[in-house]
């Protein structure tokens, strides 16, 4: 693993807070909650977290490498921050309910870097619930430049803003509100398909041995034929590789320039670490090394200390029947698939969530603002928002900044302006 | 003479392309330099503009629709009239066009 310098103590402390003690923060005792993020990374550099002195002696830190130390495996377990870590993700994991409810889902995100064709008007994007039937109106404000917007369209998975660039004087800036219908999807233990059974060819997109980081690989192919040995089902397979993913690899951040360029996902069985997006894809590509159909979705949690973006797998383990399974689960049950309550929390399971994107066709898409080719994101709490900027490499320059709040508004079946209507 | 506008391997041999917006609609006129359609990948949006100038015969294509690559989008003829071949991939000359990618 390589280690990139470029976040301050203090970038890297807020961090800590939004991972280990967000519900303190959010309690009323930043403060407290910013004390014990500020020991804990004392304690990780007394470990030997590699820094580096910059311009004006200014201490740099990689925060993945920080993030990293806390979740890892060796964790201790009276360390507070790894304990405190793991009941933070926990608490999280169980206060969502399974019934559906209505939430209201606030965004604003400010765009740094952009580029249009000369004379042509500037594309944003930003979220939206893939599911049009999920969603109500969505309220869209574009706060910079004012009185700049050109046209606006709303699709699945997104709003798209299209700006007159002669407007635009700095950072583009819109604020979103949405209402949304989520509830939980689990395995409905519908009869599966059995293995080698050929896809219907509507799954095309599913099948695909390229997308994305997902590549042919004859590291994961013989993987998946381990896991499919004596398998009967896509069930069965799917269940044996989760349970293989969630006990070899750790769930940690992972900076894309260290994936093998050729072989990303085979590169993970050797690290062996993977985030949410990278977990997802390893296990989308074992299932499709067997034809079995599997995507990643992607959108956010609405963990009250997590609301942040996130990625899972879902499976077709039968004719419609599109099942989630989320290596996020890692961090529920630190990597013991036998923990008896935590350790298949999302296998065949994913709590109620804002699902923006499915791959590789269903996509917000970055419009004018396309990802710089090597990034890092940081994390931290602003007020009552929390807030996740993505920054370039080498530089960390700015290049988006989302702050997401949530609301939860009650049980609900129905989208605004859905409610079954009397007389 | 009759041209097709066709997705270039150069953006990338496994890439889909969707149809964001056509610019044109079929017996427009097309202007050297006139933006002919916008094209979207996950990550970007591609900017289609004519290189030379004629008139769009036929699209293959509407917004929302995918593309992969070496695949017609559409005809576009040098003179109004010119009968059109039969199928789609009927062999034709190329138009000349940029893929403005940002």
């Amino acid at each position: 693993m390589s280690f990139l310098f470029v976040a301050s103590p203090d970038d890297v402390i807020e961090q800590i807070v939004v991972q280990c003690w967000l519900f303190e923060a959010r309690g009323g005792d930043h403060p407290g909650a910013r004390a014990r993020a500020e020991r804990t990374l004392e304690r990780l550099l007394s470990r030997g977290l590699p820094s580096r002195v910059g311009a004006h002696g200014r201490l740099l830190l990689d925060p993945y490498a920080a993030n990293n130390a806390i979740k890892s495996r060796a964790g201790e377990p009276g360390d507070e921050a790894w304990a405190d870590w793991q009941k933070t993700t926990r608490r999280n994991a169980v206060s969502l309910p399974g019934a559906p409810h209505l939430y209201r889902f606030t965004m604003r995100r400010e765009w740094h870097s952009f580029a249009a064709a000369p004379g042509r008007p500037l594309v944003f994007r930003l979220p939206l619930p893939l599911r049009e039937a999920q969603r109500g109106a969505a309220e869209l404000r574009l706060l910079e430049p004012s009185g700049g917007l050109v046209d606006r369209r709303d699709g699945p998975g997104r709003v798209e803003l299209r700006v007159d660039p002669s407007a635009v004087r700095g950072p583009v800036v819109a604020e979103l509100v949405v209402p949304f219908v989520g509830g939980e999807v689990r395995d409905g233990k519908e009869p599966s398909t059995p293995l080698g059974e050929d896809p219907d060819p509507s799954d095309e997109p599913w099948l695909r041995d390229r997308e994305g980081v997902i590549a042919p690989s004859r590291a994961v192919a013989a993987l998946a034929a381990e896991l499919a040995a004596g398998r009967r089902t896509a069930r069965d397979l799917v269940h044996a590789a989760w349970d293989w993913l969630i006990s070899t690899l750790r769930f940690g951040d992972v900076h894309r320039g260290d994936l093998d360029p050729v072989d990303p996902l085979g590169g993970l069985l050797r690290a062996p670490l993977a985030d949410c997006m990278l977990g997802s894809s390893l296990l989308v590509g074992i299932c499709r090394s067997l034809r079995v159909p599997a995507r990643v979705a992607s959108g956010f949690l609405l963990h009250p200390a997590n609301l942040g973006p996130h990625s899972w797998a879902e499976v077709k383990l039968a004719p419609g029947c599109w099942v989630p399974f989320d290596f996020g689960s890692w961090c529920y049950c630190a990597g013991d698939p036998s923990d008896p309550e935590w350790g298949h929390f999302f296998r065949g399971r994913a709590d109620a969530r804002f699902v923006a994107e499915v791959a590789p066709r269903e996509y917000t898409g970055w419009g004018n603002a396309p990802p710089p080719e090597r990034w890092f994101r940081l994390e931290r709490l602003r007020g009552d928002l929390i807030e996740h900027t993505l920054h370039a490499l080498p530089d960390g320059a700015l290049v988006r900044r989302d702050q997401l709040g949530l609301q939860n508004l009650g049980p609900s079946g129905h989208v605004p302006g859905d409610e079954p209507r009397s007389g | 003479m009759i041209r097709r506008l066709l997705i270039p391997l150069q953006l990338g041999e496994d890439v889909e392309v969707r149809v964001l917006l056509w610019y044109k609609v079929e017996g427009d006129p097309i202007a050297d330099g006139d933006a002919l359609v916008e094209l979207e990948t996950d990550k970007a949006i591609i900017l289609v503009t004519a290189k030379q100038a004629g008139t769009l015969r036929r699209c293959f294509t509407a917004a929302g629709d995918w593309l992969k690559v070496g695949q017609v989008a559409a005809w576009v003829s040098d003179e109004a009239g010119e009968p059109l071949p039969a199928e789609r991939t009927a062999p034709a000359e190329e138009l000349l066009a940029t893929f403005e990618t940002t």
